[in-house]
């Protein structure tokens, strides 16, 4: 059995491009049984560019699940960005996660917006400056979020961490090393990692590094996606995971399922 | 994007949503440095379905 999730971020959708993804997206149930969106769909986090955003991903064939981006808060208008969004039948993750019925297995999707820090030995610490302080207990707040969230839904067959900003440095590789710290952030990783009582979780995505590279591992070995639209040359990218035949048992031990071990 | 100086040329690159929004970087530009060159490399990003899936055995 094989599960496929399309993904992609940083669309920066808005008038002048309505209409461009469209029809990539109607078609997206021939290729996936999911689709992800790892954040930044608009340009300024504007109603008007929303409104775009949610006409584009309005009543597509497969089940849409979303994170915000850093673009998406520009305007200070994302609660209603993400109400838009939630009208036309996306479902945006911030802090909790779903469990989805699709391809005959129960997909778990935990998702965050996430934010920078920096990665181990050049990270920001919560000392001195009230700012800096402010700076780090965001990215420790929204980390605590994503951990929550995992754990809420770790009892899927497949378990997929969602957010904007990067838990790894692998997947910045083409960025300027100097900004690595507002691109992303350890903490994701370790609540990534962290799933399923140090498992992990099977999949990580994210977007937000439009200069990296699409491929990196977490620490503890779970896999990292970066699909940025500048990174993925497509309209979405397309990962299948293999699911487990014994996945869809209830009373297996969660730290056993969806490894894609054993694949049909 | 990424912008690069050199010289009385000014270097611009990256990928950006639309067509549009390529050209008015060189707009912008140009009107924010009158009398340099402008060199736009920026591409638009490709909105076409995916040819190809990765495998994550």
């Amino acid at each position: 059995m094989t599960l496929r999730i399309a993904a992609v971020g940083d669309v920066h959708l808005g008038p002048d491009s309505r209409g461009r993804l469209r029809p990539a997206l109607e078609k997206v149930g021939e290729h996936a049984d999911v689709l992800l969106l790892a954040g930044d769909l608009t340009q300024r986090g504007t109603i008007k560019e929303a409104q775009v955003a949610a006409d584009e991903l309005a009543e597509l064939p497969v089940p849409v699940l979303a994170v915000l981006g850093n673009h998406d808060y520009h305007s200070d208008a994302q609660d209603d960005i993400a109400e838009l969004l939630t009208e036309c039948g996306v479902r945006v993750l911030e802090g909790r996660g779903e469990v989805l019925d699709v391809a005959g297995c129960r997909l778990g999707v935990a998702g965050a917006k996430g934010f920078g820090g920096g990665f181990a030995g050049k990270c920001g610490s919560a000392f001195g400056e009230r700012e800096m302080k402010a700076f780090i207990a965001h990215t420790e707040l929204v980390a605590e979020r994503l951990a929550s969230a995992l754990q809420a839904v770790e009892d899927a067959d497949v378990l997929v961490a969602l957010t904007h900003y990067s838990p790894v440095v692998d997947t910045l590789r083409g960025e300027p090393p100097e900004i690595f710290p507002f691109l992303g952030a350890y903490q994701l990783a370790e609540a990534i990692d962290g799933a399923r009582g140090g498992a992990g979780a099977d999949l990580a995505v994210h977007g937000h590094a439009h200069f990296g590279c699409e491929q990196g591992c977490t620490p503890g070995g779970v896999r990292v996606r970066n699909v940025a639209a500048p990174v993925i040359r497509a309209a979405y990218a397309v990962y299948h995971l293999p699911v487990a035949s014994g996945n869809a048992d209830p009373a297996q031990d969660p730290a056993d399922v969806g490894r894609g071990d054993d694949p049909d | 994007m990424r912008v690069r100086v050199v010289g009385r040329t000014v270097h611009l690159s990256g990928q950006v949503a639309t067509a549009q929004r390529r050209d008015a970087l060189t707009a912008v530009v140009a009107d924010h440095a009158p009398g340099m060159t402008v060199r736009n490399d920026v591409r638009v990003v490709a909105t076409g379905q995916p040819a190809e899936w990765e495998e994550l055995r």
